[in-house]
């Protein structure tokens, strides 16, 4: 009998339910399944020694569908590589940003149609815990806790569609849409459009890594696109709002 | 807020769902209408919502049974009793279980976890009755091999691999317990702990490469 069989056949009766303290709440673990809030230190310590939590976890696992985000493995020429062309667009951006004047109180996304007074556009908020609210500019910083916010202006209809997503090195953050093979966020237009704030903020925890996160705004772009160029480390034709992610 | 965001937060605003992960607006209104605003009628005392709700019971029942009806063979006459007790466990006291639901997640995952704890726990009662009733088993007997030296064997290979677990980290355990306790794949598992399925396999790799290793000087 092999090691798998072993474990197959004796994993209940050694994994004896021995906890103490109250269980953990059904919807956390729910959650849990469905991958929009991992399970916590604390959490995996209870579950390694309840297995009523358990079997509510697998239950759950087993009826939630699967997120299709992926995690891509860069390639040892990439990891190698990435370093370099990261130091030399940090030096490019340096240069252009001494060149050209900065926003000071928000950033804005213009779309690629119309001049700067009618073109579509993207302001990124972030929101602290204790409900304040800022303007995001590049360069800022972003804590575990605070959630990240969208709010878009289009009067004059020269955008369809919105796609936002975030990248942080690793994983592609999903906004709008929220996940992968979803549709870009149709705008509306008119002159309600002026800043219309998008329904859903994004909270920053601990599935976001600590460091740099960029956020891509894309007019009429297909999602799918953005975020196979983002993990190829492709150019791509979205602007992007570098921030700082602390835990 | 200001005036011109209100079109599009509108009524989500001050709804339970306010603060969850983005989603596209078509999914945020078919959701709200699908799992809260249900939970709400039903709470507000709309007894058919809960119509509704209910194949969504049934088909969490089935999964929960189709796991649990291994685990406890002696119950497989009482399948109806439980079915009929998760119910009554979600509609008495007014929806009192029902309107914990704060949707944070999908309705349909939070009650297959309901289900499995409710009926887990009534499956343990009817069970331990029963084992009352019947009077003590020697478990030695329940084993099929009927060479005692082939129990013997199989006896001790499972105490070796009880100790071996017992002496694992948390962590090590936890994933112990989700790949062959559980039965779930790399890709749930990754999803649960919120890691990669690439992660979770070089991890499992790892800890199956340290468990035969033990496992041998055992032996």
């Amino acid at each position: 009998m092999s090691l798998q069989d072993d474990l197959h056949s004796h994993a209940r009766a050694a994994l004896e339910d021995e906890a103490e303290g109250p269980h953990l709440d059904d919807e956390r673990l729910a959650q849990a399944a469905e991958g929009t809030r991992p399970l916590q230190r604390a959490e995996r310590a209870h579950l390694s020694r309840c297995a009523e939590c358990r079997d509510v976890l697998a239950v759950a696992a087993m009826a939630a569908p699967q997120p299709a985000a992926q995690v891509i493995t860069p390639r040892r020429w990439l990891r190698t590589a990435v370093p370099i062309l990261a130091a030399a667009a940090g030096a490019l951006f340096m240069v252009s940003r001494a060149s050209t004047p900065q926003p000071t109180s928000e950033y804005q996304v213009r779309g690629q149609q119309g001049g700067p007074a009618e073109a579509a556009s993207v302001t990124f908020l972030a929101t602290d815990p204790d409900g304040r609210r800022r303007d995001l500019v590049n360069g800022a910083t972003v804590r575990y806790g605070e959630r990240l916010g969208f709010r878009y202006g289009n009067p004059n209809g020269a955008a369809q569609t919105v796609t936002l997503l975030g990248w942080d090195g690793q994983t592609v953050h999903w906004y709008y849409p929220n996940e992968e093979g979803g549709a870009a966020m149709k705008l509306q237009k008119g002159p309600k459009a002026q800043s219309l704030r998008l329904p859903w903020d994004d909270r920053i925890g601990p599935e976001y890594k600590a460091g740099h996160l960029s956020l891509f705004a894309a007019f009429d772009t297909d999602p799918g696109v953005l975020a196979k160029a983002l993990r190829h480390g492709d150019a791509v034709n979205a602007t992007e709002l570098r921030l700082r992610v602390l835990p | 807020m200001s005036a011109s965001e209100a079109p599009l937060v509108g009524h989500f605003a001050e709804s339970r769902l306010a603060g969850r992960p983005s989603m596209l607006v078509s999914e945020v209104c078919r959701m709200a209408d699908r799992d809260v605003d249900l939970i709400e009628r039903i709470a507000a005392g709309d007894a058919s919502a809960y119509m509704l709700v209910q194949p969504e019971v049934h088909r969490a029942f089935e999964q929960v049974w189709a796991r649990l009806v291994h685990q406890f063979k002696d119950l497989k006459g009482d399948r109806a009793d439980l079915l009929q007790s998760l119910e009554m466990h979600l509609v008495r006291n007014e929806y009192r279980v029902l309107r914990t639901f704060r949707g944070d997640a999908r309705l349909s995952t939070w009650l297959h976890a309901v289900a499995m704890r409710h009926v887990r726990r009534e499956a343990i009662k009817l069970s331990k009755r029963r084992q009352r009733e019947r009077g003590p088993v020697d478990t030695d007997h329940v084993d099929p091999a009927t060479d005692p030296e082939v129990r013997a064997v199989r006896a001790s290979q499972r105490r070796q691999v009880q100790r071996t677990l017992q002496a694992l980290s948390e962590d090590e355990r936890c994933l112990v317990a989700m790949f062959y306790e559980q039965g779930l794949d790399a890709s749930q598992v990754a999803t649960c702990l919120g890691i990669s399925p690439a992660g979770v396999r070089m991890r499992k790799k790892r800890l199956l490469a340290r468990l035969q290793d033990k496992l041998k000087g055992a032996r």
